[in-house]
């Protein structure tokens, strides 16, 4: 039985949301406002996240699936569990595509695809292979480069003098309503909705008792610190700029000179952007790999590489950038909320009537 | 082990494709300095690229053996078209991303720069730190100048511009960020810095012409052009750019002459240097027009006075800073009254209504070119001399004093 | 403990000669087996013999304490010993020998001959009397060679097992202090022992060490590292899982932190184990100079370690697919450098490593006269000459230089050699993938790095998986002062995980400045 401990949990669930979020403008539809629309997504979020503990609470020592199995019996348990580890393996096909994508744009753009993507798909298969354990570890060690980065980026920025302020202003122009179209679903599904992955991971933590409290005050954490980001990056850009840029955290970087030799830092993004990406990649492959099994019974390490034969071909079905793009932000979030608001929310109710304690 | 045989395929298949964007430091031709014109319905291009022998002192470059760039053009209907013609007349491919600025020829500026932005926001090896200018002749004139003590002639005129805004705050420099920001922005307009080559007609275009002690012509910066959504609507005057800087609050220092009397008129015979200044605007509707306050605050150390009276007294002090008060309000109104010729608001009114009164500026931008000029500015300066400097009262009054 | 090779035992029979004869015999007719036939007053119907392997003995103890007392002896109630209780006789009254003992078979008795002790036999006896005379030439205890410190003590292990044994007991005076021999090697029968400090060790680790000790079968051990590649937990892995020292004090300080240490006859390199990582970048010297300079010097090590690694790849991702990164005067000279230069990036580089490897070897085997030319040839031919020739840049003679002498920092030789091939994995994927090869590899590195495990302890720890007590950071990345080191490094469940008592140091005597 592979164990996690409390550092470690708290620390894959600040990298896992943060991933590469900070990289993109998210809520740009609220112009000026994104902010607001992050903190507001932000507590849903949290509120989502309470709603998942509490669902673990019922029992401690099953996962996603078995939840599943527990609540709604074993056929049609087993087969949402089925729909998730499909759902997982997509999102993570997502992820794959991301690092292709984002190569080509930003670092190799006449290096072919397939071989970047099946060098970071190989990356995540081995974590996989390896188990929790060793991918946890793997986290902890990429933390302090995330945090380190982020940081000097920060403090380079500050010193740079470019954030302006001014750019945040005026709050809410009009009115309310945009905001809140930018925070829902879209902000809530992408990134804080994503937290649905640790009820596969929940179970293998060592100290069942303090997976509310880390989980929580983490995501309080992430939550700000992305919040904060995105004000950074609209205080640079402005909303109009932050609106046209692809990414725009690495158009932000650029900016940045300093003494004639601190510029062009672009590569530290790009560096963050992967490690975000690669955690990302293989948290979702792995809950993919755990539910499957749970599911199926089929071993763990058999899984391994048929799922990821299928994320890798999978990544290969959107013919371009554009589409991948538009079916991630246009069709992609109008149908996950199934997966993170309203199924959790159906095994919610019936527990209530069926009466499960929580411990 | 079964990972390294799953490994080693991929190894194999690796090495076999590899090294897709490999490019070697001598197969990149550096370039410097970019000029864009516009010519016959065409885009025309110029680059500057850099000779690094030429440059790295190997074989003792002296004063005039050899020319450290290399400056030739292209020409195409678009913009990339014109780059990628480069490849037909010289040996390595252009590297765009330590390009340090880019000259936009009069013709080109008044025809539009849209295309230029669009360069630089698609393209990734195109940065947005490139300072612009624009150049009141052909761009690639500006690029053949050597420019003496420098060896990359684009870095020097980034340097100039970098030293111009930190010691006397005439122009500022406006990098393409910037530039975008503003035309982006609630305003739609900014101003860019000009250059000419002043001087002699003669072309500092070659090396040896560097060998003398004083060179015949010379590029500087020169006068403001203003933009309005993407083109070149007119120029001011350096003396109208700096009060165009003292409304955006874009003065960090700067030496400023004055003359001794509170309306700003007569002989500017003394100066200040102002260390620290700041400019803030309040806007307030009044009946479909707006009046502007404009509060500026600015911190100096008198340079030179020779206004008379004894500066250890306090009273004289504050004579010498109404002076200066009223020097700084006379630039201030020729920058704007220069601005509400042309209509452009490139000090940036609009962007602060906007954020103070978002409702009534909805109202107001349609027809802001309109409103704009009719803006009643109300300027108050407050100047505090820290320092009159290491002597008081002064050479002549103190000679005055002994003849009496 | 080689129950293997242990075939029918023989007994040893009565006749003395019978006896030598077979013994001899079993040597193939060896010239340097004396078989010597005397007689004692002691016993002086009884004729002999003394076997010992010339050279593997101490001659003078035996004439000393074996023959002399044997043939001087006069004492006439001697002369009532009779028969089987002869050699107990001779046993307690007559050899002055510290360690002695009886054996029966023959097996024993040549076991006993190649380990250096002689083996007195009397006609009549089925039995022999062993008296250990070990010594010989050796080696004496010198400087160590490979790790050396400025401050600290200048004695390292020699070739010798039980001097070696006897250096930690000379440091670690404590009855906790365990040592379990063992044999291995079906020809070499070499001697290993397993030492560690009762009460402070991981009992399970112990008895994991023993267990795969017990496992080994192979016909000789010659050094430490036939044992560490039997016995570490991962053999495809380019990292080292266990440490290996001759200092003694560096041993003692392991067995203080709760390692087990393994020494092996015939080699002064011992093993340590458990490790981790961080281990190999911790100098005996860290802990002997004053923490703040320690500290320093240990972040220079981690520093070098990953130049080691990724300087030359960094080098050629920039420089071949991350131009803009230079600033820009940089680029210039760079370029500069270039123009000229026959080969692409990845293959100037390799070829410099590659000559920079061959030169390295050389060094290292080469008689020690001709040192200084390789030295000449390596600086000025392969250095100046080819940089001048334009075929290698200047840049690159740079990153190479540099790249090596930063390999030299470390203080394990093991963990150093590590970097030298990983680094040429690390520059094929920058010259095909630039940066994002660099990344992929260094993942990979990380994963596997994280997936190590030596003896049950993560090798990651305690960064990854984090500390599961608090403190034990403080000699890890730094150290802070002795008195603030209070728990053991291993982050094991440990029986005796202090090695102090909480709390700072003893405070001093104030001395006041008033009069």
């Amino acid at each position: 039985m592979q164990q996690i401990g409390k550092n470690q949990l708290s620390i894959l669930i600040i990298v896992f949301l943060i991933g590469s979020t900070p990289l993109f403008e998210l809520g740009i539809k609220a112009k000026h406002d994104a902010w607001l629309a992050m903190i507001l997504a932000a507590a849903a979020g949290l509120l989502l996240t309470v709603m998942y503990v509490h669902l673990q609470r019922r029992a401690p020592e099953a996962e996603l699936a078995e939840l599943y199995k527990m609540h709604f019996g074993r056929w049609i348990g087993g087969g949402i569990g089925l729909l998730y580890a499909v759902w997982f393996a997509y999102e993570s096909m997502r992820n794959v595509r991301d690092v292709g994508e984002l190569t080509m744009m930003a670092l190799l753009t006449l290096t072919p695809k397939w071989i970047v993507m099946l060098l970071i798909i190989s990356a995540a298969a081995y974590t996989v292979s390896k188990g929790l354990e060793v991918f946890v570890r793997v986290v902890q060690l990429l933390f302090p480069i995330v945090a380190a980065s982020y940081f000097f980026i920060i403090l380079l920025l500050f010193i740079a003098r470019l954030p302006d302020p001014q750019h945040l202003l005026p709050i809410l122009e009009n009115g309310l309503a945009p905001v809140v179209k930018a925070a829902f679903p879209d902000l809530l599904s992408f990134p804080f909705g994503q937290m649905v992955i640790f009820l596969v991971f929940w179970k293998h933590v060592s100290e069942k008792k303090i997976i509310g409290r880390a989980s929580y005050w983490s995501m309080i954490g992430v939550s700000a610190f992305l919040v904060f980001m995105n004000m950074l990056v609209m205080c640079v850009l402005g909303p109009e700029l932050s609106a046209i840029t692809a990414l725009p955290l690495l158009e932000v970087v650029q900016l940045i000179r300093l003494a004639n030799f601190l510029e062009r830092l672009d590569v530290v993004v790009t560096l963050l952007l992967f490690i975000g990406l690669y955690v990302k990649m293989t948290a979702l492959y792995m809950a993919s790999v755990f539910t499957l099994n749970s599911v199926t019974g089929i071993a763990y390490r058999y899984c391994v590489m048929p799922i990821g034969a299928v994320i890798y071909a999978s990544s290969f079905l959107e013919p371009n950038n554009t589409y991948h793009i538009w079916i991630g932000l246009d069709i992609t979030l109008k149908i996950v909320p199934l997966f993170q608001v309203v199924l959790p929310f159906l095994m919610l109710v019936v527990g209530v009537r069926k009466r499960y304690k929580t411990n | 082990m079964n990972k390294w045989k799953l490994l080693l395929p991929l190894f194999v298949c690796m090495l076999a494709v590899g090294c897709w964007n490999r490019v070697e430091l001598n197969e990149i031709g550096i370039v410097s300095a970019t000029g864009v014109d516009w010519k016959d319905g065409n885009w025309v291009l110029s680059y500057q690229v850099v000779i690094p022998q030429a440059i790295s002192g190997m074989s003792g470059v002296g004063g005039g053996s050899a020319a450290s760039v290399n400056v030739f053009s292209t020409k195409a209907e678009g913009f990339r078209a014109a780059i990628s013609k480069a490849s037909q007349e010289t040996s390595r491919r252009l590297y765009f991303s330590h390009n340090q600025i880019v000259i936009v020829g009069q013709e080109a500026a008044r025809k539009g720069m849209a295309p230029l932005f669009e360069t630089y926001l698609r393209n990734h090896d195109a940065r947005e730190t490139v300072s612009v200018f624009l150049s009141k002749g052909s761009a690639r004139h500006m690029l053949e100048q050597l420019i003496p003590l420098e060896k990359i002639p684009g870095a020097a005129i980034q340097r100039m511009i970098t030293n111009e805004e930190i010691n006397s705050s005439t122009y500022r420099q406006m990098t393409i960020h910037q530039v975008l920001l503003d035309l982006m922005g609630a305003t739609k307009a900014t101003g860019i810095p000009g250059l000419v080559v002043s001087g002699s007609r003669e072309s500092m275009n070659r090396a040896d012409k560097l060998s003398q002690t004083n060179t015949p012509s010379k590029v500087r910066l020169f006068d403001l052009g203003l933009i309005s959504e993407d083109k070149l609507v007119g120029w001011i005057s350096g003396e109208e750019s700096q009060g165009v800087m003292w409304l955006k609050n874009h003065v960090k220092r700067a030496v400023i002459p004055f003359a001794c009397t509170e309306e700003a008129k007569g002989q500017k015979s003394s100066s200040i240097r102002i260390i620290h200044a700041e400019t803030k605007l309040r806007p307030e509707p009044s009946g479909g027009k707006w009046i502007m306050h404009v509060d500026a605050k600015a911190v100096g150390t008198l340079m030179e006075y020779n206004c008379g009276g004894d500066l250890s007294k306090p009273a004289q002090v504050e004579k010498a800073e109404k002076f200066i008060e009223a020097e700084i309000t006379s630039i201030m109104q020729k920058g704007w009254k220069a601005v509400r010729k042309y209509r452009t608001d490139v000090v940036g009114f609009g962007n602060v209504i906007h954020k103070k009164y978002p409702k009534q500026w909805a109202e107001a931008k349609d027809n802001w070119t309109e409103l704009f000029p009719q803006t009643t500015l109300k300027i108050t300066v407050r100047v505090k001399l820290n320092s009159a400097g290491m002597s008081g009262s002064g050479f002549k009054s103190e000679q005055e004093k002994r003849r009496s | 403990m080689n129950k293997k090779n242990a075939g029918p035992l023989t007994p040893l029979s009565p006749s003395l000669h019978a006896n030598a004869e077979a013994i001899r015999n079993r040597f193939g007719g060896s010239c340097d087996i004396v078989v010597r036939f005397f007689r004692s007053d002691a016993a002086p119907d009884r004729e002999l013999a003394i076997i010992y392997v010339s050279g593997i003995v101490d001659a003078e103890t035996i004439n000393e304490s074996v023959m002399e007392p044997l043939m001087s002896l006069k004492l006439p109630q001697h002369a009532y010993v009779k028969g089987g209780k002869l050699l107990e006789a001779l046993r307690n009254c007559v050899v002055s020998i510290g360690s002695i003992k009886d054996v029966s078979t023959l097996e024993e008795a040549l076991q006993c001959l190649t380990d250096g002790l002689c083996v007195i036999m009397a006609d009549g006896s089925p039995a022999a009397l062993i008296a250990e005379v070990c010594g010989g030439e050796q080696r004496g205890v010198t400087i160590p060679q490979t790790q050396t410190v400025i401050r600290g003590p200048q004695h390292g292990f020699v070739e010798n097992i039980r001097v070696n044994i006897s250096l930690i007991r000379r440091i670690i005076r404590s009855s906790d202090l365990h040592i379990q021999m063992h044999k291995i090697g079906r020809q070499t029968h070499s001697n290993v022992a397993v030492l560690y400090l009762h009460g402070t060790a991981d009992e399970s680790i112990v008895k994991e060490v023993y267990r795969r000790l017990a496992a080994i079968d192979i016909d000789g051990v010659l050094e430490t590292g036939y044992i560490e590649e039997f016995i570490q937990d991962e053999t495809f892995t380019l990292f080292p899982t266990l440490l290996n020292s001759e200092r003694p004090d560096t041993v003692a300080a392991a067995l203080l932190e709760g390692r087990v240490a393994i020494m092996v006859d015939g080699t002064p390199l011992v093993l340590m184990a458990p490790t981790t990582f961080f281990t190999f970048f911790q100098s005996p010297e860290d802990y002997y100079q004053r923490f703040d300079i320690a500290s320093f010097v240990r972040i220079i090590r981690y520093a070098a370690y990953v130049v080691a690694m990724l300087l030359p790849a960094l080098y050629i991702a920039v420089t071949t697919y991350h131009q803009e990164m230079l600033p820009t005067t940089l680029l210039i000279s760079l370029a500069a450098q270039r123009e000229g230069i026959p080969f692409p990036g990845l293959i100037e580089a390799l070829l410099m490593e590659m000559t920079f490897e061959v030169l390295r070897e050389a060094g290292l085997r080469m008689p020690r006269a001709i040192g200084p030319a390789i030295s000449i040839v390596g600086a000025l031919v392969l250095g100046q000459s080819a940089v001048q020739a334009g075929i290698v840049s200047a840049g690159m003679v740079i990153i190479v230089s540099f790249t090596a002498i930063s390999n030299f920092v470390m203080p394990e030789f093991n963990m150093a050699a590590t970097s030298r091939i990983i680094r040429f994995v690390y520059m094929l994927m920058a010259g095909v993938f630039g940066f994002f090869g660099i990344f992929i590899s260094v993942l990979f590195t990380l994963i596997h790095l994280t997936s190590l495990r030596s003896f049950g302890v993560p090798y990651m720890s305690p960064l990854a998986p984090g500390p599961t007590k608090q403190g034990i950071w403080r000699d890890v990345f730094i150290r802070l002062p002795w008195w603030a080191i209070v728990l053991r490094p291993l982050d094991l469940s440990l029986r005796n995980p202090k090695r102090r008592p909480n709390g700072r140091k003893p405070p001093a005597q104030r001395h006041s400045d008033k009069p």
